[in-house]
């Protein structure tokens, strides 16, 4: 009984600790590989990389870019999709105790994860990932965008900057 | 596109500091509590006891597809993709593919939801179906039939636009049965080891075939509602205006698909609503069908692309 009040209140404790921490401004990467900009714009020139679950302290907003300088002092824009106010957990399995999905934490590798697909092909042996695999190498750069928008006379609007 | 689902910036700043001040809590105090340094932050240190039950008695279990992470998405999304590919031939034109991807990609980078877990990447399937579907987190693959009947880039973009919209707004994450997600979210949060024991892993993949299942069910035979085929209509003319694209060219595919389209075909006609209805929509939103002329290095270009389509 004694045990269930201590937990109730440290359960309160960390609703408020766990709250104040993103007053401080601080939020987590959710992409595999984000980026920093010099500006808010989707064709910002890039300033750096961010790591998924990195921690980056936000600085200012601007419609759905925030400025954020990241743990290795890096400073740039980035788009709020690329972030969360949960602290991502990269580790989880390396805890004495379990912990679950809420609305503070996200654990990362867990759930529908590597190991899942993995099982997941053994089982299914007619679905081939290679052309999916592909896919993901087909990549273009910010200066590919910027000459494709220009050969073909394209000027974005304002949602340019989104 | 609906912001609602976006949690306002303010909010997560504003409650925990009323909290905060109702209980006169110092600040020092809550900062040096801070959860990151409870749960052992990115580096991962070991949770002591007590905390630990806190902090399980303080989160609660994910519930719905809005609690799927943008990882977890992912790995739905690949096995999406790599299922459609088990049933349609992928067009293996590097051309054709790159310049999908960069017409795709850029639209991307300009809608609501620029950055997913693993990008956004588009290939074109080897089938004369009039047809595209967007897999979680940004696979996407349409038809040579479907590229087929676009005249302009302008017209190829506006269905580009329109799956990218899909994946903007999780429509193929909320086809997924809930009970699946129950499950899956169970044992996540039972779980403490550093990896799955056979018996977790295998719950694990029974309820992630089925989400696979779920969906693309929906994407190859039930298609979405009429609703959220609006909604991706109009996602999609956000992003044709933001990019500089003419909007109206969405009006003009459907026209065209309108004319393609045999009633009670297997493929698009199949899964979207009637074409008619979605022109009287996005007429609307796009604000008449007033079409700006294609310059002709975008005509060019296009058309060179198209080749040997």
């Amino acid at each position: 009984m004694k045990f269930k009040r201590v937990a109730i209140f440290l359960a309160f404790t960390l609703a408020i600790a766990g709250a104040a921490s993103s007053d401080s401004g601080m939020m987590s990467v959710q992409v595999k590989e984000g980026q920093l900009r010099s500006a808010p714009s989707f064709l910002g020139p890039i300033v750096g990389p961010v790591a998924y679950g990195e921690r980056v302290e936000t600085m200012q907003k601007q419609g759905d870019w925030i400025d954020v300088k990241s743990s290795k002092n890096l400073r740039g824009w980035i788009h709020a999709s690329a972030l969360t106010t949960k602290q991502v957990v990269l580790n989880p399995g390396a805890q004495a105790q379990p912990v679950a999905n809420s609305q503070e934490i996200a654990l990362a590798g867990k759930g529908f994860n590597a190991d899942v697909e993995a099982q997941y092909r053994r089982s299914n042996a007619r679905i081939d990932y290679a052309w999916v695999d592909r896919m993901e190498t087909m990549r273009v750069s910010r200066d590919q965008m910027i000459s494709f928008l220009e050969g073909g006379n394209i000027k974005p609007t304002e949602g340019g900057k989104r | 596109m609906r912001l609602a689902k976006r949690p306002s910036w303010a909010l997560p700043f504003i409650f925990p500091a009323l909290l905060a001040a109702l209980f006169l809590w110092p600040c020092e105090r809550a900062d040096s509590a801070g959860l990151s340094d409870i749960v052992g932050g990115v580096g991962g240190s070991v949770l002591p006891g007590p905390a630990g039950s806190a902090l399980k008695a303080a989160v609660e279990v994910g519930k719905s597809f809005q609690d799927i992470t943008p990882e977890q998405e992912y790995y739905i999304g690949r096995a999406v993709a790599a299922s459609v590919l088990s049933v349609y031939a992928p067009f293996p034109n590097d051309g054709l593919n790159f310049y999908l991807n960069t017409l795709g990609q850029t639209l991307a980078q300009a809608s609501d939801r620029p950055e997913t877990f693993g990008g956004y990447h588009f290939l074109v399937l080897d089938s004369p179906e009039i047809n595209a579907f967007a897999a979680p987190g940004g696979l996407i693959l349409i038809t040579r039939g479907m590229i087929r009947v676009c005249k302009t880039e302008d017209a190829l973009a506006a269905v580009l636009a329109h799956e990218i919209s899909h994946v903007v707004e999780k429509h193929g994450l909320k086809s997924i049965k809930s009970s699946r997600l129950t499950s899956a979210f169970k044992i996540m949060a039972n779980e403490t080891a550093r990896s799955y024991g056979p018996a977790q892993l295998s719950q694990l993949t029974e309820a992630f075939g089925e989400s696979i299942t779920d969906i693309t069910a929906t994407l190859m035979k039930s298609g979405y509602s009429r609703e959220l085929e609006r909604d991706a209509d109009k996602g999609a003319v956000t992003i044709l205006k933001r990019v500089g694209y003419d909007p109206g060219a969405l009006i003009v595919m459907l026209t065209e698909m309108k004319k393609q389209l045999k009633p009670g075909g297997l493929d698009f006609a199949k899964t979207h609503p009637d074409p008619k209805d979605r022109i009287e929509d996005v007429k609307t939103l796009a604000g008449g069908v007033a079409a700006t002329p294609v310059s002709a290095e975008r005509q060019k270009r296009f058309e060179k692309a198209m080749t040997n389509i």
